[in-house]
């Protein structure tokens, strides 16, 4: 048996691609119809999306005997491997769970945090192995798998993503300490540069895609109470703009020497570049001007269950959680820490070679 | 994988401590509109859940739609689902309810027909119970995965640094996943034990004590001190006229028997005559219903002394409603099935179909009463019912109170019935008659049956009340149940 590389990173990345969609779609499924089963089509493309990365993987892994690959590629596609093994366990302890704690499980539950560390392995399997690919046979796609686990990393702050909420430090904290890092992967693994910015365009189309499909498909909740009227998918929220610090640190990395002086640089740059965009942008995403089929924005869309009033425009917590000069120290550094783990690890997925 | 065992030993450990009475399955018999339903509800044993609902119709046939109301939420912001006939039973619909928050609902059967329109209301708690352990494969599963994943951990790790640093990279790795998965069973174990210690309903706690005076004795019931030292009762509704309908038995032989009425006095506490009991450790279980229409069967036990001799001024005078039974103590189980049951005054009760503590799928209990003649007698109303039963299970994991209408709190049934009638005013529309069991009851009739599936299997005492040319008459009935579904 021959699987070429190239085909077993494509499927793993379709799939990886098809889980992330899936997780996204299952958000909406959940605020609108409420009710799902094991069998609800986002699950569907989640565990099928999981397994055959993991099948491909294996596959990938067997045909080869593991040897004639580097050993990104071997780690990469042993990673997807481990990610899809674990993302069994968590059906299996899921189901469980459901029965024994109350279906729903609440944020950051410990099936959810299988859930997450699962296909974020997963995700980070499929980017080590692209690149290292990409490096033997030419399927230049880290930027591709970067831009789908923005998506994911995007899904996996719901609800704490909403734009309500885009006017606290906790918000800018944790976007500073997540998405440097998986921009930095991409612009260090993809061939050809600008690689930050087409993963960003890769996350922003993909959320655009749903936010504009999504709504056209009816649906109805089954569960009550019902406060909202819903009739179909309700979008995810916009993208985040992280287009503009990604097209800032592509820009600069070019032209800069020396990883301490770009750890630095990227972190500030993320920072300058993003904060006062999203501030601005935020307001735009609650005013009645965003109010339409393309923005889904000015507070219109809310989860069947929720009972909410004129807050549903508003800023939230901009007292209890407001934005000061720590709290913009605060996102150097994490922005800083996470660009030094988004360079070193796109160096390695591109530089150790067989 | 000695963390994952330990883990499954704990669980297993705490789902042993049962819940007072077992038997969270909700069968209702009545009439909506022209038709007449029985319904069952098996709530999930977690909110949020579903409830598999089933609903048999008789009386033409029906499109039903069926809507889980949260108490104090309007009935028109609750979703309706099809009720899906069931393949090869004719008149049999199914439907999969959410429970979103704990608390009561209403489980409202909307139908539609020929006939005409008819609606059920049948109350049911949503609440969480004590979580069933993790079946064996499922812990074997999922220690196998968590070992694959520790090892597979290292592998990863050995193979980011091929050359001599693989083997301590390798250990790392494994060593790192494994503090991990510590990590990780540590935050399940919190998660059980908040959810055990604060998510779990408990019915509210009370304790009994007998008082003695000249004239009698008396059983008093009072709340135990809530987390902010409040002894005060919740407001209560009336089932039947009555606050409170408490069954004594008496423990550990479940020989002597009584169906007693508690009425509230000015602290706020409740008290009744002990009925001629003899004296004993007896298990008192009281059904309350709230004002929210949650109904809670409360449970303890208490020491009863024996009968003062002096015949004085009563303290409280017995309700007329109230009745005993004392009986010779339950044998030691297994036990063999008792159908026949001397009644006094000639005359005798009859279990008509034992044979359900073999075949769940029978779903009732079903007694007839003969005078001394072998005739049947004729059956009067008894607090508006035609009968009540008692079931028990001996070791006290089981205790159910039933009716002909079944296992609901008919006070529940009527808060919920009248907070809101959904799409009340519609030409043809028929809501559930709380009283239609009165009228039912009126007719003269020699058996009683009791919708009703044995929740577990093991030896069980049954006591069947029915009133008898103005006399009650309690029969009791022993079994082994085998099999439930």
């Amino acid at each position: 048996m021959t699987i070429r590389g190239g085909e077993v990173v494509l499927g793993m990345v379709l799939s990886a691609t098809a889980m992330v969609v899936g997780v996204v779609w299952d958000i909406s499924w959940d605020a609108s119809i409420g009710a799902d089963s094991f069998w609800s089509p986002p699950h569907m493309a989640i565990n099928f999306g999981a397994a055959a990365a993991g099948l491909f993987a294996l596959g990938g892994l067997l045909a080869s005997g593991g040897h004639r690959h580097s050993a990104v590629v071997r780690v990469g596609t042993g990673a997807v491997v481990w990610g899809a093994v674990a993302m069994l366990g968590w059906v299996i302890l899921d189901d469980w769970w459901g029965q024994a704690y109350g279906l729903f499980g609440e944020r950051w539950s410990p099936p959810e945090l299988l859930f997450t560390v699962s296909a974020a392995v997963i995700l980070f399997g499929t980017a080590a192995a692209v690149s290292g690919d990409a490096q033997e046979k030419g399927f230049p796609g880290a930027f591709w798998v970067a831009g789908i686990a923005m998506v994911f990393g995007v899904a996996a702050m719901t609800p704490y993503g909403l734009p309500n909420l885009h006017r606290t430090a906790t918000f800018y904290l944790v976007v500073s300490a997540v998405f440097p890092a998986i921009l930095l992967v991409a612009a260090r693994a993809t061939e050809g540069g600008w690689g930050a910015t087409r993963a960003a365009c890769v996350y922003s189309a993909t959320i655009c895609g749903l936010v504009w499909i999504l709504p056209r498909f009816a649906a109805r909740p089954t569960i009550g109470p019902i406060y909202q009227p819903i009739e179909a998918f309700l979008p995810p929220s916009f993208p985040l703009l992280l287009i503009a610090p990604a097209l800032a640190m592509d820009w600069v990395l070019r032209r800069l020497d020396g990883e301490v002086s770009r750890v630095a640089a990227a972190g500030a740059v993320f920072v300058l570049s993003y904060l006062p965009v999203q501030w601005l942008f935020a307001s735009f995403l609650l005013s009645p001007m965003s109010d339409n089929a393309f923005f889904a924005g000015g507070g219109r869309h809310w989860p069947f269950y929720a009972e909410i009033g004129p807050e549903r425009s508003l800023f939230w917590g901009t007292e209890q959680d407001p934005i000061g000069l720590m709290t913009i120290a605060g996102c150097f550094v994490a922005a800083s820490v996470s660009s030094r783990i988004g360079l070193s690890l796109g160096a390695w997925m591109v530089g150790s070679r067989r | 994988m000695r963390l994952w065992l330990l883990a499954a030993a704990v669980l297993l450990l705490a789902a042993a401590s049962a819940a007072h009475v077992g038997s969270p399955n909700v069968y209702y018999e009545g009439e909506a509109g022209p038709y007449r339903v029985r319904v069952v509800v098996r709530p999930p044993t977690a909110i949020p859940g579903t409830a598999e609902t089933t609903v048999s119709v008789a009386g033409g046939p029906a499109t039903l739609s069926i809507q889980a109301v949260a108490a104090g939420t309007p009935a028109e912001r609750a979703a309706a689902q099809a009720g899906r006939p069931v393949a090869g039973v004719e008149g049999m619909y199914s439907a999969e309810l959410w429970l979103l928050e704990p608390g009561a609902y209403a489980i409202r059967v909307h139908l539609h027909g020929e006939a005409g329109h008819g609606e059920a209301v049948v109350p049911i708690n949503a609440v969480n119970r004590q979580p069933q352990p993790m079946p064996a494969a499922t812990a074997a599963a999922l220690a196998a995965i968590a070992a694959i994943l520790v090892a597979g951990a290292g592998l990863l790790a050995a193979a980011a640094f091929p050359g001599g640093a693989g083997r301590l990279a390798g250990a790392t790795g494994a060593g790192v996943a494994f503090v991990l998965l510590a990590l990780f069973l540590r935050e399940w174990s919190a998660y059980d034990r908040d959810f055990r210690g604060n998510k779990l309903f408990e019915p509210m706690p009370v304790r009994a004590r007998a008082l003695v005076d000249e004239g009698g004795r008396y059983v008093e019931v009072t709340r135990v001190a809530d987390d902010r030292g409040s002894r005060a009762w919740p407001r209560l509704v009336t089932d039947h006229g009555k606050l409170m309908h408490a069954f004594l038995i008496r423990e550990p032989t479940l020989d002597a028997f009584a169906h007693v009425h508690p009425r509230p006095t000015s602290s706020g506490d409740f008290i009744v005559a002990a009925p001629t009991l003899p004296a004993g450790r007896y298990r008192l279980y009281a059904d309350i219903t709230l004002e929210s229409g949650l109904s809670e069967t409360l449970s303890t036990d208490f020491d009863l002394p024996g009968e003062p001799s002096g015949g004085g001024s009563a303290l409280v005078v017995p309700d007329p409603d109230d009745s005993l039974r004392i009986v010779g103590p339950v044998p030691a189980p297994p036990l063999s099935t008792v159908e026949q049951c001397d009644l006094g005054g000639g005359y005798s009760m009859r279990w008509q179909n034992p044979e359900i503590a073999d075949d769940p799928d029978i779903g009732e209990l079903r007694f007839a009463v003969e005078d001394g003649d072998g005739k049947p007698a004729r059956l009067q109303p008894y607090m508006g019912m035609l009968g009540h039963a008692a079931v028990r299970r001996l070791d006290g994991e089981v205790f159910a109170h039933l009716h002909p209408v079944g296992s609901i709190s008919m006070a529940s049934q009527e808060v919920l019935a009248m907070a809101d009638s959904g799409e009340g005013g519609h030409a043809g529309h028929a809501m559930t008659d709380p009283h239609a069991a009165h009228r039912a009851a009126t007719e003269s009739e020699a058996s009683v049956a009791f919708p009703f599936e044995f929740p577990k299997p093991g030896p069980y005492r049954i006591w069947i009340q029915v009133k008898v040319a103005g006399e009650v008459l309690t029969g009791v009935f022993d079994t082994q149940v085998e099999r439930v579904r």
